[in-house]
C-alpha cells in the first residue's frame, strides 16, 4: 500500500505557487472531486482559504514544528526531460510531455515525491524544470488532479532549454541563492516504499547533525539473474559504507569500465577499520544535504553529476588530510538559520564546528571526535518492489504494474463505470481512468488505461500502459506495451512489446513487436538528472 | 597411539574421520627481531625457548594446543633443533599421560622460511588429515577444535576450501593491534571466504590498497576488514603442503601462500577466515608483543592458561591481588618489609627483592636477585639476573644470567642478552642492543656507548637503523620484504610508542594532486600541515615525545648542525656530507631538507641586526654568497623546489615576507636559482596560493608571487643586460 497523505482537518491552504508569468488557476470544486473519490471515507471539509490564512499557519505550525519562514528543510525537486524515458516523453505537436507527469498507476509521478515531503512536513519545495515544461507542470499542481498538495509552498523556477545546465550540480549552483536552509533532493521520479516515511530519513539527519554534511539513502536491489541477462541492466554503484555508525565511505560507477582494481585509501581504513563494500545498492538520488555544501558546489565548477562526482568528493573529506583541511572550514560554517525547536542541536553543531577547525597536529585524531564530518547512509531492502526511480522505461514499467498488484482498488475509480460496456471484461487488476470508454466485447487484464481513453470494440488489451487520450480502434490487440498520450492505435492493429510516443499513429492492421515507436528524431538534450 | 580423548572422539562428525587431530608447530619465526636475545649460546636458541612468564613459548603453544584437543604434534625445528628436541624429551610432554604424541621433524639448515618448512613437512608425509598449523610462539585458549569442526563440515561442501585462517578481532577503540604488522583481510560479508590479503607494514605508510574489481562480481557484499588480528592460526588441509611443495616460490604463508591461492586463475581453491569472538590468540613475534602478551597473562586474559593454573611448565603460582604471582608458601621468596611490589607483576622462584626496591608491571625469573633501591619497572627479566643497587630499569628485556652492576640506568627498549654485564654507572640510550657476542649476518657494530667498567657487552646497531648502505643494497636485491624493513621492525620494539596519527602526519599525500586532477590544494595543504609541525618540532617545547618520530628528530639534528657548520665555519662541502648522513639515516624527502637550510639562512640573515635596506641586502648577500651552495649541495638539485620552499615559509611567517625579493634576487645572483626556474615557478598554479587553505597564507603567497612577476618582468626587459634585478 503506498502511504496516503494523514489529511489534517483544518482548511486548507491552497497551493501557495509564486510563478511570475501565469497566475494560479484556483479551481477548487474541480480539485475536490478527485480527493473524494480517492479516500471515500474521508470527511474533507472544504477549504475557506483567504479568510483562515493566519489560523492556517498556526496549525501549520503545530504540526511542521516551523516557527519562522525559514523552515528547518527545504525540498529541491529536479524534474529533468527524462531521456531515458524516450519516447514517451518526447514532444508531441509542439508540446512538451513532462517527464514528471508521466502517470503511474493513473497517477503523474510527481505527486508521490510531493505526498511524500507533505507527509513529512516539510512545506517549501523548489520545484525545477526546463522552461518548455513550465506551463504544464504548473497547471497540474494548480488543477489538482491528484491530491491538492495544499500545505505545500511551491517555488518552480526554470532553465532554458537551449542552454540546460549540465548535471545537478550546476542547477544547484544555478538556483542556490534560492535555498536557504539545510535541504533534501528529491528526484521527480521517485515512488517511496509504502512503508518509508520522508521524516524517517529527516530524523536520521536531525540526530547527527552536527556531523553529516550529507544523508543519502540506498536501495537493496534483490540479486535476480534475469536482469543480468537482459540488455539493458542498471548500472549499480559500488558503495562502501560502515555499518555501524552508517557512513557512506565511497561511491563509484566505474563509469569508465577500465579500473580493474578499487583502490581504498588507508586512511579510510584506519578510520573505519571494518568497511563493507555493496554492489547491490542502488541510489535514490535523495540527498539530505547540509546547506554549506552548496558553497563548496560554487568552488568547485568542475562537478558536474551529484552522485558520480559530488558525493565521492564528499566521501573523501572525511577521511583525506588535505581535502578536509582545505574545505573543513566552508562545510562548517554555519546555516543561516533562526530558532525553532531544534535550536539545540543546531547550536551543538555551530560550537563544535567552530573548535573542529584547526586541527592540532599533536593532538591525537580519536576514530569519532564529535566534530567528525561524515556522509550518511541509509539502506532500505526492497519487499514488494513498490517503490524506487522511475527514471527507465523498465522501472517505469516495472512500477505500474507493481502498483497494480498491489491494491488497485483504491484508484479504480468506481464512479466511471458507466462509460464502461457491460460487455466488456476487465479483469480486477486494473486501473480505468475516469472517463475512459471501453467498448463491448473489449477485454482488458493487467494493464492500466488512463483518462479519456477510447478503446473500440474486440479491442484485447493486457499487460499495458496506456496513457491518457488514446484512441484504440476496434480489433486492435495491444500487448506489453506502453502507449504514449493521445497515441492512436488503428483497427486490427497488433503491438506487443512497443512503447509509442505522444501522438503516434498506428496505422490500420499494423503488426509491430519490440520497438520504439517514434515520429521525430530524437533530441540529444543533456539529461538533466 | 595415546588414550583418545572422549571430548575429541564426539567432536568428530563422522565414522570416516577417526584420525586424530595433528599440529604442525613451526618452531622457527624465521625473522630477526629479537635478537640479540635469540641468537645467545649455549642455553637459550630458539625463539620457541624464550620464556615468557617463566614459562618457555613452546610450552606456552602445546598447551594451547592440547587444550583445544590436539593429540598428534610435530614440530618442525631448524635452528639449534638439538636443543629443542632435547627440552621436549625432558618435558612433561613426552611423559604418556600427557596424551599427546610429540614428533620433532628436524628440517636442513638451509630453510629460511616457512614455505620451506612445510615443503619438508610434505616430503616426510606425516599428515593425514586437516590439521592445524601454529608457529611455536603462540599464546592461545581458543577452542581450536571447533574451528576445526566448522572447516571440516565446509570441506563436505566444497572440497576447495582449503585453509581456515583463525583471526580476532581487536577492539576498535583500544586498538591492541599492533602498528607495523597488520594485514588487511577482504572477506565475503555472509561466508567469511577470504578474498583478498594484503599486507600493511606500518612504515613506509601504506597510503592505497587495491582490490580487484573481479570480486565484487561474484560477492555483492563484502568486507573489508582492518581491525582484524592475524592469530597465526591457520586450520589447513591435507593439500596445503603439497601446494606448498608445487609452488616452490611460496616463502611466506600469508603475503605468498595465500596471497597465490586468492589470485591464481589456476588453482580453483578457496581460503575462509573464521573470526574469533571469544577467546585469546597472539603471536610473540617482537618484542613489542613479548610485552603485549605477558602483560595480557598476568592480567588473565589468557585464561585458563594463567601462571597459578595449568602453568605449562609445572611450577605453581599463588595469584594475589591486584594480580601479583609468587611462588607459593613465600618460602623460596626473599621480599624485604620496605620493597614495592607493584601490580601485574610476577616473581620466579628464589627470588631476592632487597629493601626499597620496586617491582612495577614486570616478571622476574628463578634466582634473580635485586638489590636496594633498584626500581625495575615494565621489564622483563629471565632467570638467574642480577640487578644491583641504585640500578633503574624501564621497559627492557634482559637475558638469562645478566648481571646490571650498581647505579646503571636503562632506558625504554633495551635488550640485553644473555650473560652480559653492565656497569657500574652504566648509562643505556633508548632502544640499546646489548650482547656477549658479537653481531652476524654482517650487521656492523653499533656505535660504542658507555656500558660501563666492568661490562663484557658488545653493543649492536639499534633495530631499524641498519646502515644506509645495507638498505640501498637491500632494495637492490629487493630481498627485504616489507614486514622486515628496517623502518617497519622500528615500530615492533618493546617501549616504542609511535601511534598512527605519529605517521601519518609525516605522510607525504602529495600525490593525491595527481591522482584527481580537480584538486590541486591538498597536496600543498598537506605539505603545509607535515611542514608547520616539523617546524614545530624544533622548539624544545615539545621535548622528548616526538622523538621516536625520525622527521622530527631529524629537523632538530639539522638545526643543530648547521649551527654547528655555522659558528665552527666548516666548509659547504663538510656541512653537506652531514646533512647527507642526517638525511639518510632519518630517510626523510630532500624537500624537508630544502625548508631546513632555507630556514637556516632566514634565520641567519635577521639575527645579522640589519636596520636600514642597505645592510640587510649586504647581509643577504654575504650568507647567500658564504652559505647558498649547500641548497645544491645536499644529494638534489631543485630550484623550483628552492623557490617554492621559500615561497612558503615568507608567507607563513610574515616577519620573513619582506625579505622575500631580496632573497630571491640573491639566490638568483648566486646562480643557485636561474631564469627558467624562476618562470616555472612563476608558471605553477598552486605558486598564487590560491590553492592554500588560510586566508591569509593565501594573499602572501600571493604577494611573493607578484614580487616574482615583476622579477619576471625584468628579466623580460633586460635580454642581454646583465644589472641588478633587485632595484
Amino acid at each position: 500500500m503506498l502511504s496516503l497523505p494523514k489529511r489534517r482537518k483544518i482548511p486548507s491552504k491552497p497551493a501557495n505557487v509564486t510563478i511570475e508569468s501565469c497566475p494560479p488557476a484556483r479551481n477548487l470544486s474541480q480539485r475536490q472531486i478527485p480527493e473524494q473519490l480517492e479516500q471515500p471515507g474521508s470527511q474533507q471539509i472544504l477549504p475557506s482559504n483567504f479568510g483562515y490564512s493566519q489560523f492556517v499557519d498556526q496549525m501549520d505550525l503545530s504540526s511542521t514544528n516551523v516557527t519562522s519562514n525559514t523552515p528547518e528543510f527545504q525540498a529541491v525537486i529536479l524534474a529533468g526531460y527524462g531521456n531515458s524515458l524516450t519516447p514517451l516523453t518526447n514532444d508531441h505537436k509542439e508540446t512538451a510531455s513532462p517527464k514528471a507527469l508521466l502517470p503511474i498507476g493513473n497517477k503523474p509521478m510527481i505527486t508521490f515525491p510531493l505526498t511524500w515531503l507533505e507527509d513529512a512536513g516539510v512545506t517549501n519545495v523548489l520545484l525545477i524544470c526546463p522552461y518548455s515544461h513550465r506551463a504544464a507542470i504548473a497547471h497540474h499542481i494548480h488543477s489538482g488532479i491528484s491530491s491538492s498538495f495544499s500545505t505545500l509552498r511551491i517555488d518552480i523556477q526554470t532553465y532554458e532549454d537551449d542552454n540546460p545546465p549540465v548535471g545537478t550540480c550546476a542547477v544547484l549552483r544555478r538556483f542556490s541563492s534560492r535555498i536557504q536552509s539545510d535541504f533534501v533532493i528529491l528526484p521527480c521520479d521517485f515512488i517511496p516504499p509504502p512503508n518509508l516515511l520522508l521524516s524517517t530519513v529527516l530524523n536520521r539527519y536531525r540526530a547527527n547533525i552536527d556531523q553529516l554534511l550529507i544523508s543519502t539513502l540506498f536501495f537493496q536491489v534483490p540479486n535476480d539473474d534475469e536482469e543480468k541477462n537482459c540488455e539493458d541492466p542498471q548500472i549499480l554503484p559500488l558503495v562502501a559504507y560502515d555499518e555501524h555508525s552508517k557512513t557512506l565511505l565511497h561511491v563509484d560507477y566505474n563509469t569508465d569500465m577500465e579500473a580493474d582494481e578499487l583502490t581504498l585509501h588507508m586512511r579510510l581504513l584506519w578510520k573505519y577499520p571494518k568497511v563493507r563494500i555493496a554492489t547491490r545498492f542502488a541510489d535514490s538520488h535523495i540527498y539530505v544535504c547540509r546547506r554549506s555544501i552548496l558553497t563548496v558546489l560554487a568552488l568547485k565548477p568542475t562537478l558536474e553529476s551529484f552522485r558520480e562526482d559530488f558525493l565521492p568528493f564528499l566521501c573523501k573529506t572525511q577521511y583525506r588530510k588535505g581535502k578536509r583541511f582545505r574545505w573543513e572550514s566552508v562545510l562548517n560554517e554555519s546555516t543561516n538559520v533562526p530558532n525553532y525547536p531544534h535550536s539545540h542541536s543546531i547550536s551543538s553543531r555551530a560550537t563544535s564546528r567552530a573548535s573542529s577547525a584547526p586541527v592540532s597536529p599533536i593532538t591525537k585524531v580519536s576514530n569519532t571526535s564529535k566534530s567528525d564530518i561524515r556522509c550518511g547512509i541509509e539502506i532500505y531492502t526492497l519487499k514488494d518492489g513498490l517503490a524506487g526511480r522511475a527514471n527507465t522505461l523498465k522501472s517505469y514499467t516495472r512500477l505500474n504494474h507493481a502498483l497494480l498488484h498491489s491494491g488497485s482498488s483504491r484508484t479504480t475509480p468506481n464512479g466511471n463505470l458507466q462509460n464502461i460496456d457491460a460487455k466488456a471484461q476487465i479483469s480486477s487488476d486494473c486501473i480505468i481512468g475516469p472517463s475512459a470508454r471501453i467498448s463491448e466485447r473489449t477485454s482488458v487484464k493487467q494493464s492500466i488505461i488512463g483518462q479519456h481513453c477510447v478503446i473500440g470494440r474486440h479491442v484485447r488489451i493486457s499487460n499495458s500502459i496506456v496513457l491518457d487520450h488514446v484512441v484504440i480502434e476496434d480489433g486492435a490487440k495491444i500487448d506489453g506495451c506502453i502507449l504514449g498520450r493521445s497515441a492512436h492505435i488503428g483497427a486490427k492493429a497488433e503491438l506487443s512489446k512497443c512503447v509509442t510516443q505522444p501522438g503516434y499513429e498506428v496505422d490500420a492492421g499494423a503488426a509491430i513487436k519490440n520497438e520504439k515507436l517514434e515520429t521525430v528524431e530524437w533530441d540529444p538534450r543533456v539529461e538533466e538528472d | 597411539m595415546p588414550p583418545k580423548n572422549s571430548i575429541i572422539k564426539d567432536n568428530l562428525p563422522s565414522e570416516d574421520e577417526h584420525e586424530p587431530l595433528q599440529a604442525v608447530i613451526l618452531a622457527d619465526t624465521y625473522n630477526e627481531r629479537l635478537k640479540p636475545l635469540t641468537v645467545e649460546k649455549p642455553r637459550v636458541g630458539a625463539l620457541c625457548l624464550l620464556p615468557i612468564c617463566n614459562t618457555t613459548l613452546l610450552d606456552w603453544t602445546i598447551e594451547s594446543l592440547s587444550l583445544a584437543g590436539v593429540q598428534e604434534i610435530f614440530v618442525v625445528c631448524t635452528a639449534h633443533a638439538d636443543l629443542i628436541k632435547e627440552t621436549l624429551a625432558a618435558s612433561k610432554w613426552s611423559q604418556p599421560s600427557s596424551g599427546l604424541k610429540i614428533t620433532p621433524i628436524v628440517t636442513a639448515t638451509t630453510c629460511w622460511a616457512p614455505g620451506d618448512a612445510l615443503r619438508d613437512v610434505y616430503t616426510h608425509g606425516v599428515i593425514t588429515s586437516d590439521f592445524i598449523l601454529v608457529f611455536g610462539d603462540l599464546v592461545s585458549n581458543v577452542r581450536l577444535d571447533e574451528i576445526v569442526k566448522i572447516h571440516k563440515a565446509r570441506r563436505k561442501v566444497d572440497r576447495d576450501a582449503i585453509m581456515t585462517i583463525v583471526v580476532k578481532e581487536a577492539g576498535t577503540e583500544q586498538r591492541s593491534k599492533p602498528l607495523g604488522d597488520g594485514g588487511i583481510f577482504v572477506l565475503d560479508a555472509d561466508t567469511n571466504e577470504c578474498l583478498y590479503y594484503e599486507a600493511v607494514p606500518g612504515l613506509p605508510l601504506k597510503k592505497n590498497i587495491h582490490i580487484p574489481r573481479e570480486i565484487f562480481d561474484k560477492h555483492p557484499n563484502v568486507q573489508v576488514r582492518n581491525d582484524l588480528i592475524d592469530c597465526g592460526i591457520d586450520i589447513c588441509s591435507v593439500e596445503v603442503p603439497s601446494l606448498f611443495q608445487d609452488n616452490f616460490d611460496y616463502l611466506d604463508i600469508r603475503r605468498h601462500f595465500v596471497h597465490g591461492i586468492l589470485t591464481s586463475d589456476l588453482l580453483d581453491k578457496s581460503i575462509h577466515c573464521h573470526v574469533v569472538e571469544n577467546g585469546y590468540a597472539a603471536r610473540v613475534k617482537d618484542s613489542k608483543s613479548y610485552a603485549i602478551i605477558s602483560n595480557d597473562i598476568l592480567t588473565r586474559w589468557t585464561y585458563p592458561l594463567v601462571p597459578d593454573e595449568n602453568n605449562p611448565s609445572g611450577q605453581a603460582y599463588e595469584h594475589r591481588r591486584g594480580n601479583v604471582y609468587l611462588p607459593p608458601n613465600n618460602s623460596s621468596v626473599q621480599l624485604s618489609r620496605s620493597c614495592k611490589i607493584g601490580n601485574n607483576t610476577l616473581l620466579g622462584y628464589n627470588t631476592k627483592i632487597s629493601d626499597n626496591a620496586q617491582i612495577i608491571h614486570s616478571t622476574l625469573g628463578n634466582n634473580c636477585s635485586v638489590s636496594a633501591n633498584a626500581v625495575i619497572q615494565d621489564s622483563y627479566l629471565w632467570d638467574d639476573v642480577i640487578v644491583e643497587d641504585g640500578c633503574v630499569i624501564e621497559q627492557c628485556i634482559i637475558g638469562k644470567g645478566a648481571k646490571i652492576l650498581r647505579g646503571s640506568a636503562l632506558s625504554r627498549g633495551c635488550l640485553i642478552g644473555d650473560g652480559v654485564i653492565l656497569g657500574p654507572n652504566a648509562k643505556l640510550d633508548e632502544f640499546t642492543r646489548v650482547s656477549t657476542s658479537p653481531p652476524v649476518d654482517g650487521e656492523d657494530e653499533g656505535s660504542p656507548k658507555y656500558l660501563g667498567p666492568k661490562s663484557n657487552g658488545i653493543v649492536w646497531p639499534s633495530l631499524g637503523f641498519t646502515s644506509q648502505e645495507q638498505d640501498e643494497s637491500d632494495e637492490e636485491n629487493e630481498t627485504v620484504d616489507e614486514l622486515e624493513a628496517a623502518v617497519n621492525i622500528r615500530l615492533l620494539r618493546i617501549g616504542d610508542e609511535t601511534h598512527l596519527s605519529d605517521l601519518q602526519r609525516h605522510e607525504p599525500d602529495s600525490s593525491s594532486s595527481s591522482e584527481e586532477d580537480s584538486d590541486a590544494g591538498s597536496s600543498i595543504d598537506d605539505n603545509a600541515s607535515t611542514r608547520s609541525s616539523t617546524t614545530s618540532a624544533v622548539e624544545p617545547t615539545l621535548g622528548s615525545k616526538l622523538d621516536a618520530i625520525a622527521v622530527a628528530e631529524f629537523t632538530s639534528e639539522v638545526s643543530a648542525s648547521l649551527e654547528r657548520a655555522w659558528t665552527e665555519g666548516h666548509t659547504v662541502e663538510n656541512a653537506a656530507v652531514e646533512l647527507k648522513t642526517l638525511r639518510m639515516a632519518s630517510n626523510v624527502p630532500l624537500r624537508r631538507v630544502r625548508e631546513a637550510i632555507v630556514r637556516f639562512l632566514v634565520m641567519k640573515i635577521e639575527s645579522g641586526n640589519g636596520k636600514n635596506g642597505g645592510e640587510v641586502r649586504e647581509q643577504i648577500r654575504k650568507v647567500v654568497g658564504r652559505w647558498g651552495g649547500l641548497i645544491d649541495a645536499i644529494g638534489g638539485v631543485d630550484a623550483v623546489e628552492t623557490i617554492e620552499v621559500l615561497q612558503e615559509l615568507c608567507a607563513r611567517e610574515p616577519q620573513h615576507l619582506s625579505l622575500f625579493g631580496s632573497l630571491l634576487a640573491a639566490l638568483y645572483q648566486e646562480d643557485i636559482v636561474e631564469e627558467n626556474d624562476v618562470r616555472t615557478w612563476h608558471s605553477k598554479p598552486e605558486s598564487r596560493g590560491k590553492t592554500a587553505a588560510d586566508v591569509n597564507v593565501a594573499v602572501k603567497m600571493d604577494r611573493c608571487w607578484s614580487i616574482g612577476s615583476r622579477m619576471i618582468e625584468q628579466f623580460d626587459a633586460q635580454d642581454s643586460d646583465d644589472e641588478d634585478s633587485d632595484e
